[in-house]
């Protein structure tokens, strides 16, 4: 996992939204194990605590449990799984439309963008 | 109890101040960074708490004791300037840290100085600056000890030394141990810190937990640190 | 821990002493092989002059030998304990006292290993060598009548003022190197002035001193030499006491500023 943090917001919230973008594309799948905290920790260049503080919160959510002598997985229910994917694509939409309209682009003139960029990608 | 604590800490040297009432409480568990510009009393306070200076009045506490030969047990210190004496090599080192410290881990420091693939036979003169200096951190991580002071560790490195620095720093201090990383490059450490200090002037211009700092200005430390020292 | 530093200082004093005796030695020999030339016959004038030129460096050599391990000693302490490494030597659970014995002792050491080098190359040089080798003779017979009037209980005193001595001189030099090193800066310029200001100091303390104990009663001396022993073991517990005192001084001067003054940079 590549890590890369900005410079805005606390490091455990952005650890926090990352995991939660691998679990819901599948690159964490359901049931695996997560390395130990340390490990984590060594790997992304933060604090351990930090890390940990993350992995809590998203044990708060229920997408990771702990089994207390083997270590942390990721959930296996995938009614949770799917509901953080959705979570996070309205959130881009929302983000798309927000910027969209910061440039003076109404809602009826989107569908037509969005063809322009596909026979942009087949003409390449 | 705080492994570190300071209260109406003050030192000057002639007519220049140094600190003036430093009241610090670093607890078990939690790396600090002790940041500040150039001149703002960081290494004057880390050299108070080794027993390398002697406190003008105010008190300062290692472990609950004032620094002496006990309290001189419990740290691990990496100083600011290379001075391991370079006749030695690696090998020699581990002997001199295991003769005088009973934490020292022998095991992981060779396991470190293999990772490095580092002659640990060659004398330090005969090693580049970059791996004397490596050296140097490895026998302060490898020691199991209570509080590690490290002053400057990532000054005058390149990017890939600073990463290795801050790795090692990370999987090897244990976590009933305290960290303390004085330092003014803090865009480079922030991340491996759970609490900042910010001192200038000799004073403790703020304290705080890292991620408390960034959640209330909505900024990296880094930022915070520049709008409170703005020229 | 004290064994422990001074096994570490004797390893790090070794990479310089060692050297420095193993020349000296080498030396030595080439001067017995330069005296031999010289003694022989029809030698090229060339030769002559080499061999009176290594002859010269034994002679030179020798005398700077005892400096040179002087010098390394005091020099020992100021690297170890007043620059770079001292931020190593200071934060080991070693207290400040541990340090300086350690230290007194080892150059001790050292100072016995350069005097029995010193010897040893007078040896090497008058072997087999004819006129030298009738030289060792006769201080050989000087030194065998000394010895007649001479008892152990005389050697080992001498012996003890000399390691006393030793001492003194050891703990003068750190502490005026503690008192220099102090200073912000011209540290070095300062541990002399501290040196001359001890020795003046110094030489005052042993006039008052000599003056009370002499000078207001000198038939004290007179009064009790009834033979050469008694009134030398006087002297020599007069001598002992005042060096004794001289290295207490210069001890707790260096206890201090170590201790409390250390300024590393």
């Amino acid at each position: 996992m590549e890590w890369n943090f900005d410079s805005g917001g606390p490091i455990y919230g952005q650890i926090v939204e990352k995991l939660k973008r691998s679990i819901a594309s599948g690159e964490l799948g359901p049931g695996e194990r997560l390395p130990a905290v340390r490990e984590l920790a060594v790997s992304a260049g933060v604090n351990p605590n930090t890390f940990q503080r993350a992995l809590s919160e998203l044990e708060r959510e229920g997408l990771v449990y702990a089994i207390r002598t083997s270590g942390r997985y990721v959930t296996e229910d995938r009614g949770i799984i799917d509901s953080v994917r959705r979570e996070l694509a309205r959130r881009s939409v929302r983000e798309f439309l927000s910027s969209m309209e910061a440039l003076g682009f109404k809602r009826e003139e989107l569908h037509g963008l969005i063809d322009l960029v596909d026979t942009d990608k087949k003409e390449e | 109890m705080a492994i570190l604590k300071c209260s109406g800490l003050t030192k000057s040297f002639g007519r220049v101040t140094a600190l003036e009432a430093v009241d610090l409480e670093v607890e078990s568990g939690r790396i600090v960074g002790l940041l500040g510009p150039n001149g703002s009393g960081k290494t004057t306070l880390i050299k108070l708490a080794n027993g390398l200076l002697a406190p003008g009045s105010g008190e300062i506490l290692v472990g609950g004791k004032k620094p002496g030969t006990e309290t001189k047990k419990l740290i691990s210190f990496l100083p600011e300037r290379q001075c391991l004496p370079d006749w030695m090599s690696a090998r020699d080192l581990m002997g001199f840290y295991a003769d005088f410290y009973d934490d020292f881990d022998r095991a992981a420091a060779e396991e470190m100085l293999k990772r490095l693939e580092l002659d640990t036979g060659k004398k330090l003169k005969h090693l580049s600056k970059g791996s004397r200096e490596k050296v140097q951190l490895i026998m302060v991580m490898a020691r199991r000890a209570k509080l590690y002071l490290l002053d400057e560790p990532i000054g005058g490195v390149d990017p890939a030394a600073r990463d290795y620095i801050l790795e090692t720093i990370i999987s090897n201090y244990n976590p009933e141990a305290s960290v303390i990383i004085s330092t003014h490059l803090i865009a480079d450490v922030e991340r491996v810190l759970d609490d900042v200090v910010f001192l200038n002037k000799g004073r403790v211009a703020l304290a705080s937990s890292a991620d408390d700092l960034r959640e209330r200005h909505g900024k990296s430390v880094d930022m915070v640190f520049r709008e409170v020292f703005k020229c | 821990m004290l064994g422990r530093l001074i096994r570490h200082e004797l390893r790090a004093t070794s990479v310089t002493m060692l050297p420095v005796m193993g020349l000296m030695l080498l030396v030595s020999a080439m001067a017995n092989l330069a005296l031999r030339f010289m003694d022989g016959k029809d030698v090229p004038g060339v030769l002559v002059l080499i061999s009176g030129i290594v002859v010269i460096i034994f002679g030179v050599g020798l005398f700077a030998l005892g400096f040179v391990s002087v010098y390394v000693m005091a020099m020992r302490f100021r690297n170890n304990l007043l620059k770079d490494e001292g931020y190593i030597m200071h934060t080991l659970p070693v207290s400040v006292h541990t340090h300086i014995w350690s230290k007194v002792i080892v150059s001790t050491l050292w100072y016995a290993a350069t005097a029995l080098c010193a010897v040893l190359s007078l040896i090497v040089v008058s072997l087999d060598v004819g006129f030298i080798k009738s030289l060792g003779q006769t201080l050989g017979e000087l030194l065998k009548t000394l010895g007649d009037i001479n008892n152990l209980e005389l050697l080992t005193e001498v012996l003890v003022m000399l390691v006393l001595s030793a001492i003194l001189m050891s703990l003068s030099f750190y502490a005026s190197l503690s008192v220099g090193h102090s200073f912000a800066s011209r540290k070095m310029l300062f541990s002399i002035v501290t040196f001359v200001v001890m020795f003046i100091f110094w030489c005052l303390f042993l006039y008052g001193v000599n003056y009370i104990v002499l000078g207001i009663r000198p038939e004290r001396f007179d009064l009790h030499i009834d033979d050469f022993m008694s009134a030398w073991r006087l002297i020599f517990a007069y001598i002992c006491a005042l060096i004794t005192a001289g290295g207490a001084a210069c001890y707790l001067i260096t206890a201090y500023f170590l201790q409390k003054k250390l300024n590393l940079e």
